[in-house]
């Protein structure tokens, strides 16, 4: 039982949690796709260099020979999930097949959400079932206890 | 014990509600990822359940070496439950890999050296469990559950560390609060702080039904007969 004692020190936990918490810079790996060194709101505005997005906006030969040099601001690129029509062509995120085809949320009915929803979903449900299922068996192993010592 | 409030529970509680905000920041609040759009925010749950599942390895790992210096039933209870319960994240961890990974890679499952390790992991602490099953007696089951769970944990460093080792595969090189964005850190730590609060709740019910359970057990003929001292020095 001492090992249960151990890790019940529930005081002990909190704290080192909530010190974790608010200490700057320990959060630890994440976000295979975060945008680097930018706040959100600059990085979603700011043309994605994704494998799918660089192959998608990989302007034709011809378009080539108008690449801006360095130091002149770029043409506007179709970002896929902004709401908007950033390279001007009247289509927006999705609708600009030219643009989007292959980024991942194109394609998928909802924009990918029905996956979305299926992870959260099945996580949060199979972590509630489990609760369940281990307290309802608890409270009858410990009421057929009862009824043993009675 | 069993008539009191349970302390555990104020950790499982802040947890489900870390956990609820978290995945309400996740899905709603913050931006879109630059790379995935939206589909980026599984990633919210991924990464956290990810890091329990070897933090609770971790734990199983320094329970097992208790468990062989003490093999007493309460070190075999926390033992036996912090495996699975790493069995389950890890599980939960590859159907959520599977189910991120086919609408933004196009493919269900990859061998790509983490994923394959992390199969590896969950297959072989799935055979901690079976193999104690099938062990006779309190102290024939401690040790082959904690020599099977030393054994099977020594893949566990292996999994976080291969982004290190090679390039190779779907899984980028470690992150840090530099190369994240400001606005996804909160996310990330509800749920990460979320994942082990309801780690530690599920280790610590699962003991104790594991005990509440044994103790039925032994209310019939003696469990252990290879080790009644054992038996005889647990404290209920």
């Amino acid at each position: 039982m001492r090992a249960l004692h151990l890790l019940l020190s529930t005081k002990r936990l909190l704290v080192v949690a909530f010190l974790l918490t608010v200490s700057p810079g320990i959060s630890p790996a994440l976000a295979e796709d975060a945008p680097d060194q930018e706040t959100a709101s600059e990085a979603t505005t700011e043309p994605a260099e994704t494998e799918h997005n660089t192959e998608a906006v990989t302007p034709s030969p011809g378009a080539t020979s108008t690449e801006p040099e360095a130091g002149v601001a770029e043409p506007s690129r179709e970002l896929c999930h902004d709401d908007k029509d950033n390279d001007g062509d009247g289509q927006i995120d999705c609708d600009d097949l030219e643009d989007c085809r292959a980024f991942p949320t194109c394609g998928w009915i909802l924009g990918g959400w029905v996956w979305i929803w299926t992870i959260f979903g099945v996580t949060l449900g199979a972590l509630i079932l489990y609760a369940w299922l281990i307290t309802a068996r608890l409270r009858r192993a410990r009421s057929e206890g009862a009824a043993r010592n009675a | 014990m069993s008539g009191s409030f349970e302390k555990e529970h104020i950790v499982g509680g802040l947890g489900a509600l870390m956990l609820l905000s978290g995945c309400v920041l996740g899905l709603f609040v913050v931006p879109p990822m630059v790379n995935f759009g939206d589909l980026g925010r599984p990633l919210f749950i991924h990464v956290p359940t990810a890091w329990s599942s070897l933090l609770v390895f971790t734990v199983a790992f320094v329970l097992a070496l208790g468990a062989i210096r003490k093999r007493s039933r309460g070190w075999d209870a926390a033992l036996a439950s912090s495996v699975e319960v790493g069995v389950f994240l890890t599980a939960l961890l590859l159907f959520q890999g599977m189910f991120w990974a086919r609408p933004t890679q196009n493919f269900w499952w990859t061998w790509d050296p983490r994923l394959t390790l992390s199969a590896v992991m969950f297959v072989s602490f799935a055979g901690v469990l079976s193999l104690r099953s099938f062990a006779e007696g309190l102290h024939r089951r401690i040790m082959w559950t904690a020599v099977s769970t030393i054994i099977a944990y020594i893949n566990v460093p292996l999994v976080y560390f291969i982004v290190k080792i090679t390039d190779r595969g779907i899984h980028q090189e470690h992150s840090s609060p530099q190369t994240v964005s400001d606005v996804y850190h909160l996310a990330l730590r509800l749920n990460a702080f979320a994942m082990l609060f309801l780690a530690y709740w599920f280790i610590a019910r699962r003991a104790r039904l594991h005990l509440a359970s044994q103790d039925g057990a032994d209310a019939g003929p003696p469990v252990a007969p290879d080790g009644p001292e054992l038996i005889a020095g647990v404290e209920g």
